[in-house]
């Protein structure tokens, strides 16, 4: 809305074939994608290869909103600690319905195209998911395959044994009682 | 050519689900999530829990094992973190410590210290003890030399007061928060110690007993001090004032108490010396570690 010339529009690729047409303004908000703009290789399309469509839909979603965010808070002038607030929930709700393999996905996804923000979000998911689980429970939920060998578990399970090794102050204690 | 957004309808969430039993999808799942980059899940770990990161993390996978060895995932060690009751049918943090790892020796939090100080080394920045830990001076002497690059550090009550205390919080030359279950012995020692290698301190808290003449050791040890926090202490309005004016660059002088000693009335101060002082107060406080296990 601030800009009264014409939007200029970008063209992207998933990795599976799909293009996108994106303001130049959402694209920007991935600073990989700025980097490139800013070098100029405008009118081709701009093939992103390790996204897939519809994570690169998520994505977009994202930079879109990012885009809204920064255009209506320079109009209106909130107070930041709601639109703060207001981020977080925001924040919280895009990733809601998110699974574990998409959650993998938009992490890649978000490193790739240096989106801080995103990234961000997709970290503090993943942490709250792993909060509180066992071992198991967490290869459950990203379907990850315990590939150790018993003697290999064996091995790490024994390994932290030294640090409690004749411990002075607790001897102290207990010959103290 | 397909525009995002329009009538595309969460096109992400049918596609591709983890409740999918088809064999080809759970194999492609399997290794995306093990091609995860390292940098990604350190970012991750970092972040996680301590309990999580000593019982569960390693266990997972070896390559999450391996994420594990880099000290950037033990930045923070916080041990409030760690569960000190049963919960339903979980045990607590020493009882599954003691089995996951077949210690044939007795916990304890020394050797917990010694261990993730080993782990870290120079990256950590964060140590944060809860109040009833018990730490030999010891593990702390340990822990000041491999992890020297400390910025909080937040000391349990300590038993023995130990001659070295001085020396050893001496060493951490970069701390910015220092918090205090109790005042040792050798508090203004400490301090004197810690103020002729450390220039870096702005935020002091004390969560015990703090005397006027301790306190002004603080101030005079550290003039640029930004943020000071006694919890359970009383003082003279004289002398409430007169901290106030020897440290100028003083943001926040918190005296939020256990009990309701600390209330303005029971201090007669005028209500407007107050409000200045609470004035000076306001720049966004991370809160103490001892009360909020959040943080």
């Amino acid at each position: 809305m601030s800009e009264s010339t014409e939007k200029k529009m970008v063209r992207l690729r998933s990795s599976d074939g799909e293009v996108f047409e994106v303001e130049e303004s959402v694209a920007k908000v991935a600073k990989t994608l700025q980097d490139m703009l800013e070098e100029d290789c405008a009118d081709a399309v701009i093939p992103i290869t390790c996204v897939r469509a519809p994570i690169l839909t998520k994505v977009i979603d994202y930079c879109k909103d990012q885009v809204m965010i920064s255009s209506s808070s320079s109009t209106t002038n909130n107070p930041n600690e709601r639109t703060e607030q207001e981020r977080k929930a925001w924040g919280q709700k895009f990733m809601e319905g998110v699974d574990s393999s998409t959650l993998c996905e938009l992490l890649v996804a978000s490193n790739f195209l240096n989106i801080e923000g995103l990234l961000n979000l997709g970290v503090d998911k993943m942490v709250s998911m792993i909060q509180g689980k066992y071992p198991q429970e967490i290869r459950d939920m990203f379907n990850v395959v315990n590939d150790f060998t018993p003697e290999e578990e064996e091995e790490i399970r024994n390994q932290n044994a030294w640090a409690f090794e004749r411990d002075p102050y607790y001897k102290k204690r207990s010959s103290s009682k | 050519m397909a525009s995002a957004g329009g009538k595309r309808n969460r096109p992400w969430e049918e596609s591709y689900s983890v409740n999918d039993d088809d064999d080809d999808a759970r194999d492609i799942i399997e290794t995306k999530w093990k091609n995860l980059m390292p940098e990604l899940l350190q970012m991750i770990f970092e972040k996680v829990g301590l309990e999580e990161r000593i019982l569960s993390l390693p266990f997972v996978c070896k390559s999450w094992h391996k994420v594990l060895g880099s000290p950037q995932c033990w930045k923070s060690l916080n041990f409030q973190q760690l569960s000190r009751f049963h919960r339903r049918d979980r045990p607590n943090f020493i009882v599954r410590f003691t089995r996951t790892y077949h210690l044939n020796r007795p916990f304890s939090f020394s050797g917990l210290l010694k261990l993730l100080a080993s782990l870290g080394g120079s990256a950590v920045q964060e140590l944060v003890f809860s109040k009833a830990d018990e730490i030999a001076a010891d593990a702390l002497a340990y822990t000041a030399k491999m992890c020297p690059g400390l910025k909080t550090l937040a000391l349990p009550l300590l038993e023995d007061d130990d001659k070295r205390l001085p020396i050893i919080i001496s060493k951490w030359k970069d701390l910015e928060c220092f918090h205090m279950a109790d005042i040792p012995w050798r508090f203004v020692k400490v301090l004197e110690q810690l103020g002729a290698s450390c220039n870096t301190l702005v935020e002091f808290k004390a969560e015990a007993k703090i005397s006027y003449r301790e306190a002004t050791a603080i101030i005079h040890f550290f003039p640029e001090i930004r943020r000071l926090c006694f919890y359970d202490s009383c003082f003279f309005k004289e002398h409430l004032l007169k901290l106030h004016q020897g440290c100028e660059e003083l943001l926040l002088l918190d005296f939020k108490s256990v009990g309701k000693r600390n209330d303005r009335s029971n201090y007669s101060l005028s209500h407007s010396l107050w409000r200045s002082i609470r004035m000076v107060v306001q720049l966004p406080h991370r809160g103490t570690p001892y009360r909020n296990n959040k943080c």
